[in-house]
């Protein structure tokens, strides 16, 4: 190497090759980042940093300039009705459906954690609602609560259980109830599959000594084997309300945020705003109403990692 | 510094730095690889006759409800005027609702379809990415006898022509005699209260309810709600859309009498009915009669004749300011973006000449109905008499935002369904005073008043 350098000029030696220079670790090491960040930059960077901008301008599909009016849009949105009424619906089908799917997420890895015949074939079906695209699970629910020809109602009805079916999707109320059923079909395999991984970390020799020392099942479940799959249920957690809170496709598909606004989520209202309408701007501050809750939401996990893992 | 040492021949070839080496060249290749052949079309001669063979054109158009109309597009257009002028036409069928994400899309994007066919009142929404489509609408008016007043207004922007009009979609009440007769009754109701009466006496001996939708959905419930406030004497704005005026005695005596009508006739499943609910409860004979376009009756002749046989059309009853109808309007327009526009207007001239519409319309038994005078006066290509209430339907129809001129604030309103959902609200059993303040406010909201 040495007596390669020395016949070379010294003009080449203050500028390295290309190939001297991927031999640097640090260089190497922000070269093979780059397409990630470029992805990201321009599939996640741009659109949101295009949204924040969209939000503080009065841009709309009709108009070819847009003006800068400052945070007006987020402020004229808190006197419609229709948008206060979103902010309720999305918290309590955030809230209600992420908490059914941790329960029963929690339940079924449990369950899939113990041996028994076809265990393997389990597993795999239980991530179907989640593998089949929700374009299509949704198309399949909507026919499973459609007013007229719902298997459901059929079934209430012709057990005897009540004299007429239930207006799933034309009633406030079990409109909220059929999209939060969905959801939780479709969600509940993320948080089971997740925090079955979790559940097999945990040592077996533990759970064994606890139980030489007389620990029930629950006291094994609640003093050990939960404290130890703790930081998988919180990110788990997290993913969930993320995913959850910009729902669009299963809402849109099933209700379209009817009957009369009960069932709009901050994504439904957003694209029927700025989509249907035209009204970019408007419609790009909706959806970022929900950007503060998420921050907390992630800023909070966060902190308690840390603080449980020191 | 760690280095690991390179000492085999499969090290050589894939060490990190020709890992590295290779990818860039491959980027690289594909970054310098001639670019394809350009698409646009030759720029045609303003003055002379336009030079179509060789030209390329993008049509958005959708999915009709009627299968033979999308055949019409898709096969006899390209073998009519496609192939013999040497145009390269691609017929692109999404369906209603999926065809607004692509326009604004395109729009936004500066770049898509050559020609898209717009919605309601949507020319007015983007109208300043539109091109100037006068000289083509001015022809095809003036060939088709004079567009009816509301494809103009949809249509036309302030003076200029944004799109051309090209058809309505009418809904007429669809009901089974036999079962209206059974009641007693002979002719279909011709007032608001008299459908009441009648729909409480069907609904009595045939068990069978009046399927209307009030809920989230593009077509029924705006076209059967509208023109029952606007007969009660309501509406959103006043002449000038200067002044909300939802608020009023007008709307609240609507609102009363729908309510009376609904919960009489009526079944809650309505309010979560889209636009294909009604078709499907109509075909299964658990409805006696729902406001819908012909395609109900038109496949009802082909799937099940006893109830095409059944079957009678009527249009909507009137209330006390008279008879109000609301059609779907379609319009064709042509975005600023396409370089060359002079192909694609030529394509609009060729459908709607009434010699083309005539053949389009006698494709689809006339479910869409022309926007010109000719089309119901001359072109009409069905002999079934059933259909004729449709004859009068685009002279008699209004559009969003009536009185006042369509504006981008009435397509607001009409997406976030503030009058449907007004409606909806008194059913649901909120009081009318309740449900008009509530549009109210968001009227005033959306028109910044």
């Amino acid at each position: 190497m040495r007596a390669e350098a020395r016949e070379r000029p010294v003009a080449t030696r203050q500028f390295p090759s290309i190939g001297e220079l991927l031999d640097r670790e640090g260089v190497l090491a922000y070269v093979l980042l780059a397409p990630g960040v470029l992805i990201l930059a321009a599939f996640i960077g741009y659109p949101f940093l295009s949204s924040l901008w969209l939000s503080v301008t009065d841009q709309s599909v009709s108009t070819s300039s847009a003006r800068f009016i400052g945070l007006e849009n987020f402020t004229d949105e808190l006197r419609s009705q229709i948008f206060l009424q979103t902010v309720r619906n999305s918290f309590v089908y955030t809230t209600v459906t992420v908490a059914i799917k941790l329960v029963l997420g929690i339940a079924l890895a449990v369950l899939m954690n113990q041996s028994f015949r076809l265990k393997n074939l389990a597993r795999a079906a239980l991530l179907l609602p989640y593998i089949v695209p929700t374009a299509l699970s949704a198309i399949a629910w909507l026919w499973l609560f459609d007013a007229t020809f719902s298997v459901v109602n059929w079934a209430i009805v012709r057990s005897g259980l009540a004299d007429r079916g239930i207006n799933w999707l034309g009633e406030a109320g079990w409109a909220m109830t059929a999209i939060i059923i969905a959801n939780v079909w479709r969600g509940t395999p993320f948080f089971a599959i997740t925090i079955l991984a979790g559940l097999q970390t945990v040592e077996r020799e533990l759970l064994d000594a606890a139980a030489v020392d007389g620990a029930g099942a629950w006291q094994r479940f609640w003093q050990i084997t939960l404290p130890l799959v703790r930081p998988v249920l919180l990110i788990v957690l997290l993913f969930s309300i993320i995913m959850t809170i910009s729902d669009f496709q299963l809402v849109y598909v099933l209700t379209r945020g009817g009957p009369t606004n009960s069932t709009h989520l901050f994504g439904t209202l957003a694209y029927d705003v700025a989509v249907r309408a035209g009204q970019l701007s408007e419609g790009a501050a909706i959806s970022l109403y929900m950007f503060p809750v998420l921050i907390l939401c992630v800023v909070a996990l966060q902190v308690y990692l840390r603080r449980s893992q020191t | 510094m760690l280095r690991r040492e390179i000492t085999t021949a499969s090290d050589r070839l894939f060490s990190r730095r020709r890992f590295l080496y290779y990818t860039a060249a491959a980027a690289a290749a594909v970054a310098c690889a001639p670019s394809a052949p350009a698409t646009g079309a030759p720029g045609a001669s303003a003055a002379g006759p336009v030079a179509l063979k060789g030209t390329k054109v993008h049509l958005l158009h959708w999915t009709s409800f009627v299968p033979d109309e999308d055949k019409w597009f898709k096969e006899t257009l390209v073998n009519d005027w496609a192939k013999p002028n040497g145009v390269d036409l691609t017929v692109e069928l999404v369906s209603a609702n999926e065809a607004q994400p692509k326009i604004v899309a395109a729009l936004q994007a500066g770049s898509g379809p050559d020609v898209m066919l717009l919605q309601w009142t949507w020319a007015h929404l983007y109208a300043d990415k539109l091109a100037d489509v006068g000289a083509v609408a001015e022809k095809v008016g003036a060939d088709g006898g004079g567009f009816y007043d509301a494809m103009k207004q949809n249509a036309q922007v302030q003076g200029t022509w944004r799109a051309v009009p090209f058809g309505m979609l009418g809904n007429a009440e669809h009901y089974r005699d036999s079962l209206m007769k059974q009641a007693g009754v002979d002719k279909f109701p011709a007032t608001w209260s008299d459908l009441i009466k009648v729909g409480v006496d069907v609904k009595a001996k045939s068990k069978l309810f009046f399927g209307q939708a009030v809920a989230h959905s593009f077509g029924d419930p705006p076209t059967f709600l509208l023109p029952f406030l606007w007969s009660y004497g309501g509406a959103e704005t006043d002449d000038g859309g200067k002044k909300i005026t939802i608020n009023s005695s007008a709307t609240k005596d609507a609102l009363v009498a729908f309510k009376e009508l609904f919960d009489k006739t009526e079944d809650p499943q309505c309010l979560s009915w889209d636009d294909s609910s009604n078709n499907r409860a109509y075909a299964a004979k658990q409805i006696w009669a729902t406001n819908n376009g012909a395609s109900i009756y038109l496949t009802a002749l082909k799937d099940d004749p006893d109830l095409a046989k059944d079957t009678q059309l009527a249009l909507l009853p009137a209330g006390p300011k008279g008879q109000f109808l609301l059609g779907v309007p379609f319009q064709y327009a042509i975005p600023k973006y396409v370089k060359d526009p002079a192909p694609a207007s030529e394509l609009l001239r060729y459908i709607m000449s009434p010699a083309t519409y005539g053949g389009f319309m006698k494709a689809g038994s006339g479910y869409t109905l022309a926007p010109y005078k000719k089309g119901e006066a001359e072109l009409w290509p069905s002999k079934d008499a059933k259909l004729d209430p449709f004859k009068k339907l685009a002279s008699l129809s209004k559009w969003y935002g009536y009185p006042a001129s369509p504006s981008p604030q009435a397509t607001e309103s009409g997406s976030k369904y503030i009058v449907v959902d007004m409606f909806a609200k008194v059913v649901q059993g909120d009081t009318p005073d309740s449900a008009m303040s509530w549009a109210e406010g968001e009227l005033k909201k959306i028109y910044k008043l």
